[in-house]
């Protein structure tokens, strides 16, 4: 038998943040996207906040690329490779970025900006990580909970010996299937 | 005394609130040393039941030390270790006198109000809405118990709480989901939702003689918990749910369907449970009735339907002519609890079932609030919330 509840190591409800992050992330890029393509032309689109491409074209294409990431981070069930495409196109706008920021308006700002959403990500990233990570070790642990003393297959029909189910609970004898009266 | 209350959708607080006394010669007061957390409780969290009222204590799954009685009481004594089922009833009417303790016709105080809602009224519940008859609730510290000699199980100090608490519910609701299917050791069961009474239902079934159980859920860590007490799993977001049904019973569909899920299936992925959302939204119906649907499709003709999963008002778009013309019988009813305690607390003591094992989390009161919300949404591999007054 196994032991109560009691004596295993109780958890303690620490919620996920993961996740609720990766939604945050979310929302950031579709606003993000969509400010982006609306805005990408004058001073706000040239400082590089939208992308360090000096073709409005190109910028407005970062923006749809954004726009598209972030839909993809707020409906994924698990949001972990979309968080990883995220850090991926981030860093290469960093790269570029921080190459070429004294010759922007704002150039700086703008870096240090992607900079920081740079490091949320990683840390939403690492987060997810950790966490599916905890979920394998619930499969495994719950995994072994059986609650009977035998496996199952050992206890199948256990209680039919001793339990006589109520009548009104069950089909009554005419109405059975020919083959099981 | 400190418990946890109901004031609003969301919104449950542990705050201070008076301590209960005898209203009726026939109570006892309960001195609570472990309560839980119900999935039904969660309909009243996220605000789908009606007549609730600010302040209300809730909880229905409690245990603990008698500590004063009525002096109709005969039967339990002060200092008795009891475990409360959810459903209160006298005893002695006609309904009590069948077995059919849930639909005791004198245990709920707002009769009227019920039989406007049902038709009838059913059995006063502990902390379950005013329409069950407005009883203070079990996660606190102490619990008026009302017909207390009727409803109180007594139980034995061999046993821990953990082994004996859900003998006030869980258990027994996922024991009657089993019986009243009517299991034969040819029978496939399929159970929807591997919550508590999922899990319950799942070693019942098992118990019971089901040649193969089968388990339908999303969540990885509650399918691995009903694989180990023998179910096969089905994973709705990685596969199709009547594809596999029929895959596992040579194209004829299980014999036996529980719905363990109830009003709020999430069942994102499918059509009819966005149309639901969205009825919902704006108050069209009141529960989402995805799995009954499913299991009307999936099922065998001439096979049976248990549905212990809770069900609060109106559902649409049942296909009832499936139903019918499938010759399926279904059987329903919030649990007749007292009439399976003696007989599961048997086998809890013989050890042939232990049901500490779908504990997952074990707090005190006070956290009870954080709770919920983990339970809710099945964060942290929350299955079942043990809460310590």
């Amino acid at each position: 038998m196994m032991p109560p509840a009691s004596t295993r190591t109780p958890r303690t409800g620490a919620p996920p943040r993961g996740v609720p992050l990766a939604r945050a992330l979310g929302w950031f890029n579709v606003g993000l996207g969509v400010a982006a393509m609306l805005m990408s032309r004058g001073a706000v689109g040239a400082s590089g906040a939208f992308g360090h491409s000096g073709d409005v074209s190109a910028r407005r294409w970062a923006g749809v690329r954004k726009f598209a990431t972030g839909v993809g981070l707020l409906l994924a069930r698990d949001p972990t490779p979309w968080v990883w495409m995220r850090i991926a196109a981030d860093s290469v706008d960093l790269a570029a970025l921080a190459s070429t920021a004294a010759e922007r308006p704002r150039g700086r700002a703008a870096t240090c900006a992607v900079a920081g959403i740079l490091a949320v990500e990683l840390k939403c990233a690492a987060t997810l990580m950790a966490e599916r990570d905890a979920s394998r070790e619930r499969v495994l642990e719950y995994g072994e909970r059986r609650g009977l003393p035998l496996p199952a297959s050992e206890m199948r029909g256990a209680a039919r010996d001793d339990f006589i189910p109520p009548a009104d609970m069950v089909t009554p004898l005419a109405l059975r299937p020919y083959g099981l009266h | 005394m400190k418990a946890l209350c109901w004031h609003g959708k969301k919104d449950v607080r542990y705050e201070t609130v008076p301590d209960p006394s005898i209203e009726d010669a026939g109570d006892a007061i309960i001195k609570v040393s472990s309560c839980a957390i119900c999935g039904s409780d969660l309909h009243l969290f996220d605000g789908f039941m009606p007549t609730m009222e600010a302040g209300d204590i809730l909880g229905h799954e409690f245990m603990g030390e008698v500590v004063e009685v009525g002096a109709d009481a005969k039967r339990l004594k002060v200092g008795d270790r009891v475990v409360v089922p959810f459903t209160i009833c006298c005893g002695e009417c006609e309904q009590c006198r069948r077995g059919n303790f849930s639909v005791c016709e004198r245990s709920n105080r707002n009769k009227s109000m019920a039989e406007k809602a049902f038709g009838h009224s059913t059995a006063g519940l502990f902390g379950y809405s005013h329409l069950t008859g407005g009883y203070a609730g079990g996660q606190a510290d102490y619990v008026r118990v009302p017909h207390a000699d009727v409803t109180s199980v007594v139980v034995p100090d061999g046993l821990t709480d953990e082994q004996v608490l859900f003998l006030g519910d869980i258990f027994p609701t996922g024991w009657q989901a089993a019986v009243q299917c009517d299991i034969q050791a040819t029978d496939t069961v399929a159970i929807w939702g591997a919550g508590p009474v999922g899990q319950f239902a799942v070693r019942s079934a098992i118990l019971l003689g089901a040649r193969q159980v089968i388990m339908i859920d999303r969540v990885p860590e509650r399918l691995a918990m009903a694989e180990a007490g023998g179910a096969i799993a089905i994973n709705f977001d990685d596969e199709s749910v009547l594809d596999r049904l029929k895959d596992l019973t040579n194209g004829k569909g299980p014999e036996k369907c529980i719905d363990a899920v109830g009003l709020e299936a999430h069942a994102t992925g499918s059509i009819d449970s966005v149309i639901d959302r969205a009825k919902q939204a704006v108050m069209l119906e009141s529960d989402r009735p995805h799995v009954l649907r499913e299991m009307i499709y999936a099922c065998r003709p001439a096979g049976t339907l248990s549905v212990p999963g809770v069900y609060g008002g109106l559902i649409d778009k049942l296909p009832f002519g499936a139903l019918m013309n499938k010759g399926l019988t279904l059987r329903t009813g919030q649990t007749h609890v007292n009439r399976w305690t003696d007989d599961l607390l048997r086998r809890i003591e013989e050890g042939q079932i232990d049901p500490s094992f779908v504990i997952t989390h074990s707090v005190g009161l006070d956290a009870g609030p954080e709770m919920y919300k983990t339970f809710r949404d099945k964060e942290d591999g929350c299955i079942k919330v043990v809460l310590k007054p």
